[in-house]
């Protein structure tokens, strides 16, 4: 049994977590509420996955996925989100910001176009070893090609260009998991 | 984190050591902009409170910073530290706090510049019965806070897409240009509705 800490990787019918190879009952997770780019922690027995938690931006756990608690009795959290948690903050701090362009009337009626196109990013950019700025530049890209209208399109584009990273150190930060009454410690020493 | 510890219990003799704490548990409880009284514990200081919460949201930041600075912190090394070592400073910080006070009780208004967050210190003015005008006031800005978290329809609670951190910051910041200012802490009725129509 071995627990891991890693990102989704999600599209359509294609789910795949980041780092592992798949288990032979991925496809039980895709009635889960799960997009690209979540972070999870999942624990895998014999090649099957048998639980799955939630993480919230607190650090929180939810267990979404399994009968048992099976994080009591690990006793490492392999942290495979390392690799690729620069690019993660990075998404996330320039998709916030640039979305912040647009009214809250405008976040509420597009908010299933917005969450489709940060899938898509996540998907697309997440697992790619590939330099920040080209991201920036690929998201451009997908937003010019998506189905917006042309004001919305505009300002958010305009907010991705004009993002700026005020500290490098922040794109370090790790995931935030709070493992309070759990004595399972994080190995994040996985290339 | 040891270090952390012992750069926090040099300054235990420090006159502002308190507030030093207190600072330290706005930064991690995430809301260094936090406004928060020391109030004596048997309620007698209306006044401290009408002399403070008139203070803006950006003059706590500033003051919180600052009290940082004393034990050789900046903000960015809380931020970067393991929710772990977070959870257990906290804990610390807390244990100190609590056996620091002398007869006084420490409040912590997270609600100033964060909606989404407990109106303790409406709770605390209530429970010590403070002047009528006060508690109009904290009315106020208790009805405001159920008016505009109702403009977030929450869709999951465990993970937040980038809209809907988005729109949780944007209504944050109408939040506190409203509540987060001294000024508003004087109006005798909300202007809410100007603001966000």
């Amino acid at each position: 049994m071995i627990a891991y800490l890693t990102f989704l990787r999600k599209n359509k019918d294609y789910l795949h977590l980041l780092g592992i190879k798949n288990p032979t009952n991925i496809i039980s997770l895709q009635n889960l509420n799960l997009t690209s780019g979540q972070p999870v922690i999942v624990i895998i027995k014999d090649d099957l996955i048998i639980s799955l938690y939630y993480i919230n931006e607190n650090g929180e756990l939810f267990q979404s996925f399994g009968q048992i608690d099976y994080l009591f009795q690990s006793k490492n959290l392999l942290d495979f989100t390392y690799k690729n948690v620069r690019k993660y903050n990075y998404i996330r701090n320039i998709l916030i910001y640039s979305f912040m362009m647009l009214s809250i009337e405008e976040l509420d009626h597009y908010s299933e176009a917005l969450e489709e196109i940060e899938n898509t990013i996540f998907h697309n950019y997440l697992h790619l070893d590939i330099d920040l700025y080209r991201i920036k530049y690929g998201m451009i890209k997908l937003l010019n090609k998506s189905g917006l209208n042309s004001s919305i399109k505009e300002r958010i584009i305009k907010g991705i260009s004009k993002h700026k990273i005020h500290s490098r150190g922040l794109l370090k930060k790790k995931i935030d998991i709070n493992l309070s009454g759990y004595l399972i410690k994080i190995n994040s020493f996985v290339s | 984190m040891d270090l952390i510890k012992e750069n926090i219990l040099k300054q235990s003799e420090h006159k502002s050591f308190l507030e030093i704490l207190i600072a330290l548990k706005c930064y991690l409880t995430n809301n260094e902009e936090n406004a928060w009284y020391i109030f004596k514990e048997d309620g007698t200081d209306q006044a401290y409170l009408l002399t403070n919460h008139n203070l803006n949201f950006f003059s706590y930041k500033e003051k919180n910073d600052s009290l940082l600075a004393i034990i050789n912190l900046k903000p960015i090394d809380i931020i970067l530290l393991a929710k772990n070592t977070q959870i257990n400073l906290l804990e610390f910080i807390e244990d100190l706090i609590s056996s620091n006070l002398k007869n006084e009780i420490v409040i912590l208004d997270y609600l100033k510049t964060n909606p989404f967050q407990e109106d303790h210190l409406f709770n605390y003015i209530l429970e010590k019965e403070f002047h009528k005008n006060i508690i109009k006031i904290y009315s106020t800005r208790n009805i405001d806070k159920q008016r505009i978290i109702s403009l977030s329809k929450k869709k999951s609670k465990y993970y937040k897409s980038c809209a809907e951190k988005a729109k949780e910051l944007k209504i944050s910041d109408y939040w506190k240009n409203i509540w987060g200012l001294g000024m508003s802490y004087n109006l005798e009725k909300s202007i809410m509705d100007d603001l966000i129509l």
